[in-house]
Formats: C-alpha cells, structure tokens, sequence
C-alpha cells in the first residue's frame, strides 16, 4: 500500500536545479533509503515532503491527499514527523518537555482549551493520564530510562540526544518518519544501536525514509533504496540490486 | 497547610496591611509599582517566555492609556467599560501590527518595535486635536457605582486595593498559562522556531496569541496609569519608559513568573535611593542593570533560586 507519492517534483534554487522530474513512492511500513552524494538533493526532497520549502512543480500526495499548501506544523497532524540533519533538539529543556513538544498537535494546548480544562478537572486529568503515559512509552520505547525525565537535554550522550530526538517525532504518533542522517557523530556500536531502533520503529508499523552517508548500515536495514544524483532520481532497487548496479557505483567512486 | 501556602498567605497579608500602615507618598509608589507590574508580566510572556524582545512596549501602554482616556471622555464611557475596552483594542492592534512584525525574528523584530514605539510617540505627541499633544489629557476619575446601593469615587486607598487584586488575578491567571502545555509551546518557540513547528506546534497562531496578551495587559495597565494619574501625555510612553519595562523584566528575571514583582520594586526602590546622587543617578542606575545582566541573567529569581535551591515561582 502506498502511503506517500511523490509525483514529477521540481525544485530549483536560482538557476541550480536541486530537484528535478523525481518521482516516487514510500509504502506502508517499510524502510526506504535515500542516498546519493553531496549536495544530490537528499535533504532537499525532505524539505520538499515537509513543506519547509515548496516545489516548483509536481505534486506529493500522503494517504492519497497532497499536502501542498498545508501548513509546515499540520503536516505532523496528519501523520509525517521527522529529525534534521544536524542534531537538532531543544537542548536547553528537559528530556520531558522535548517529547511534550513533540505531542503538540495531540494536545489541545489553545486558550479556549485552558479555559476548558480548568472547567472540566476531571477530563483533564484523564486526558493528562493519558498523554503521561504515551509520553512515557515513547521513552522506553526508544530506550531512555525513565529517570533522564528530568534531565536537561545538553547534559545527555550524543546518543541519548538522538534518541531524544527521534522521541519527540515519535511522541506524534507518526505513519512516517523522516530520519536525515541519523547516524552521523555515532560511534560504530552507537550506529549499531540507532539502527535498531529504526528496525523496531518499522516494525510498530511506522514507515521510514531515511538518509545517511554509512552506506553498509543503510543497506543493512533498507528494504529499497533510492539513488539521487544532481537533483535525478537515478536508480531504485532493493540494496542488492543497488549495491550491483554500475551506473550507481559510478556516481559514488567516478567511471 | 504547606510551607507555600503560609508563605503566599503571610504574603498577601503584608500587602493588605501596607496601606493602612504606611504612609499616603508609599502607597501612591505602591500602586504605581503595581501596575508595572501588570505592564511587565505581559511583557515577560513575550520577551521571557518567547523570547520576543520588545524595546516599543511604551507605545502599546499609550494605546490602552489613551483609547480609555478617550472612551469615558468623549463616548461617556464608564471607566469599567473603557478600560474593558481600551484593552481589547491594545490587543486587537498587537493582532494586526503582528500580522506585519511577527514575520521578523530576533534583532530585526526588537527594531520592528523600536521603530513602532517611535511612530506610536509621534503619533501621540503630534495628533493634538485627538490626544492634546504634548500637553496630554486631564481623564476623569475612577467612580465605583452600583445604583442604589453603593456610590463613591476612588480614592488612594481604593486604587490600591483596586490595582493589587488584579495584579494577583493576573498572576494566577499567566501562571496556570505559563504552566500548561501552551506555556511549554511558548517556549519551544524562544528555543527553536523551526523545530517547534516541525514537531507540529502552530507557531504562527502562538506568537499571534501571545503577541495580543501581551499588548492586552500592556492597554490594562495603560488604562489603569491614565485614571490613576488623572492624566496622560506622550511623555510616559515614550522609548525610555519602553526601556524600563524592559529593565523590570531583565532584572527581575526572565521566565519568571515572580521576576516582574522583583523587577519592578528594585527599579522604584533604585530610581527613588539614587535621587540623591543628582546626574550620577543613571551611571550607577546602569551599571546596576549591567551587572546584573553580565553575573545574574536569571535576574533577581534566579539569583533567589540559586540561594533557596528550590525553583522561585508564586
């Protein structure tokens, strides 16, 4: 079943066509790979898919419905999280509030809804339970202990940082999750670890594009891989398939 | 009953015996102080929470200051009502001005209200037929009427009592805000803007709404000034007294919901102790301010929170 579709999707930065005629589609719960060299437009197609930029031309469709025009916040709504590719979490807060954040379209948070709880206690105590408990499945889930709750974030591994972030973009209950280089500044046994997580992600039935330069740990978890270069999508296989293909070992060691 | 509670009691004790203990000149800095404090909170959602800094605030302060003026005064308004209403409209202009400056971030919006601050104080120093200029407005007092039962005009004394129940009002108020995921929201967004939106918090909506509670609380305290004063000019709401909002905040502590309490007794305690020291004043005025932002950037409750070890929050 295909969740997200992206159809002939352009985008190009003055004369520099970062994306160019890319089509193509992530299904449900699967692990896809994006890689490609520098500057191939990996993070751009991400961009593209969270609408932090918006494309030229083509379209991209999630469950059937595209999501051009929707607001950058509503596209967590409607089930697409994602992390950046330099580490990127609220380093000043605590692991808790990361992942709270990470609930907001979950959590009622307007003012009317203030004014709503303070006259209905008990519903929000029980919406609380609730999101209280998520919030701490999600942390063993991604394997935090319990007592890093409090902890400020910038006082964390590197590790557990990551973990943190792929929490808070899991604490929205995604269908699909955006990982842009989420290996990177890991040590080998690290990697190892992130990668399993990724694994037990998918396998909750979360679907995952994921991006990163450790081509062996991609290709040991992928169950396709897309090859972008120079803004073209150039190969689309399963990691056999690519690990095979000339024109996709050309592109990374030159002809 | 806690330890807090004794405390918070014990202190709002203190704060009903002040004006029957203390002389009339006291209460009268006492009042003024608490609307400061009312000022400043609001500002502190912005600037602390947010992480908005806004170096015009004066200017929103005059809107509320002069739209109550002009209700009782020229529309026959009771205070009450133009008060109500001076507010709103603070904050229904902090809506639309946001529409334009909340797109700048950091540097650029805190010069977005510099600037804004300065187009308000012409706005009002120039526009004589409807805010008098710079002679200002004499605004009537403040009635307290229920007819047929009650009917008196509010005195030093009244005010006090008057301004200090809304102060805590509003205290409990920002702090259940402050406190629930809307306050977390809130700062989210001073943390990192883009994050917090691609973890699916509306920033855009957030800022707005805490833009236009900002600005309603800085038009409250602007109607309650112009009536308590029994007069405005353009002088109060121009780029220094935008400065000393600021300061209250600074000092006091940012993200601090008892901060703006702080703030606002040192700077009258400073300003009324350094009168002595003539054009001196402002040097060690600032240097105070400095001080404190270089050795203590949690300002006076971080410094307390640091002693107390416990987190300062009322």
């Amino acid at each position: 079943m295909t969740l997200l579709a992206s159809e002939n999707l352009c985008k190009s930065f003055g004369g520099l066509a970062a994306i160019s005629d890319v089509s193509f589609e992530i299904r449900a719960a699967e692990i896809l790979a994006l890689i490609g060299p520098n500057g191939a437009g990996k993070t751009t197609l991400l961009n593209l898919i969270t609408n932090f930029i918006a494309p030229d031309s083509g379209d991209i469709t999630f469950r059937g419905e595209t999501i051009y025009g929707l607001p950058r916040h509503a596209i967590v709504g409607i089930g697409i999280a994602r992390t950046f590719q330099a580490l990127t979490i609220f380093e000043n807060l605590s692991v808790e509030d990361n992942i709270a954040i990470g609930q907001s379209s979950a959590r009622k948070s307007g003012l009317r809804n203030i004014l709503k709880n303070i006259s209905n206690k008990g519903l929000k105590r029980q919406n609380d339970r609730t999101l209280r408990q998520r919030l701490n499945d999600v942390m063993d889930f991604v394997n935090l202990h319990n007592r890093l709750l409090t902890r400020t974030v910038s006082t964390l591994s590197m590790l557990e940082k990551k973990r943190v972030a792929i929490a808070s973009a899991l604490a929205s209950e995604p269908k699909l999750l955006l990982l842009d280089e989420p290996l990177s500044g890991l040590n080998q046994s690290e990697a190892w670890e992130l990668l399993d997580l990724i694994k037990t992600t998918k396998n909750s039935g979360t679907s995952i594009l994921l991006i990163d330069h450790n081509l062996e740990a991609v290709m040991s978890i992928a169950e396709r891989v897309l090859v972008l270069n120079f803004g073209k999508l150039i190969k689309e296989g399963t990691p056999s398939q690519i690990i095979k293909s000339k024109k996709v070992s050309e592109v990374y060691l030159g002809k | 009953m806690s330890k807090k509670k004794i405390i918070i009691g014990l202190i709002l004790l203190a704060y009903a015996v002040i004006p029957v203990t203390s002389p009339e000149n006291i209460v009268h800095l006492m009042t003024i102080t608490g609307i400061w404090i009312i000022i400043a909170s609001g500002l502190n959602l912005l600037t602390g929470y947010m992480g908005y800094v806004s170096f015009g605030h004066a200017g929103f302060v005059g809107i509320g200051a002069y739209a109550s003026a002009l209700l009782t005064m020229r529309l026959g308004l009771s205070f009450w009502s133009g008060a109500l209403l001076a507010s709103l409209i603070t904050a229904l202009f902090g809506l639309l001005i946001g529409l334009a400056i909340l797109r700048l971030s950091g540097t650029y919006f805190s010069i977005g209200t510099l600037i804004l601050g300065e187009i308000l104080y012409s706005l009002y120093y120039n526009w004589s037929p409807v805010t008098g200029g710079f002679m200002g407005l004499n605004v009537p007092g403040v009635i307290f009427n229920i007819p047929g039962i009650i009917h008196f005009e509010f005195e030093l004394i009244h005010w006090y009592y008057f301004v200090y129940i809304l102060v805590f009002l509003i205290a409990g108020g920002l702090k259940l805000l402050v406190e629930s995921h809307f306050g977390k929201e809130l700062i989210a967004i001073r943390e990192n803007e883009s994050l917090s939106e691609s973890l699916g918090v509306n920033v855009n909506l957030r800022k707005s709404q805490c833009l236009a509670l900002t600005c309603f609380l800085a038009g409250l305290g602007g109607a309650l000034l112009a009536h308590f004063m029994r007069h405005v000019d353009p002088a109060s709401f121009a780029i220094a007294a935008s400065t000393e909002f600021l300061t209250i905040v600074i000092i006091g502590g940012l993200a601090s919901l008892v901060g703006p309490f702080f703030g606002a007794y040192v700077l009258i305690t400073l300003s009324l102790y350094l009168e002595i020291l003539g054009k001196w004043r402002m040097v060690v005025y600032g240097l105070i301010i400095v001080s404190i932002m270089i050795y203590a950037r949690g300002g006076i409750a971080g410094i307390l929170e640091k002693l107390f070890k416990t987190e300062f929050r009322k």
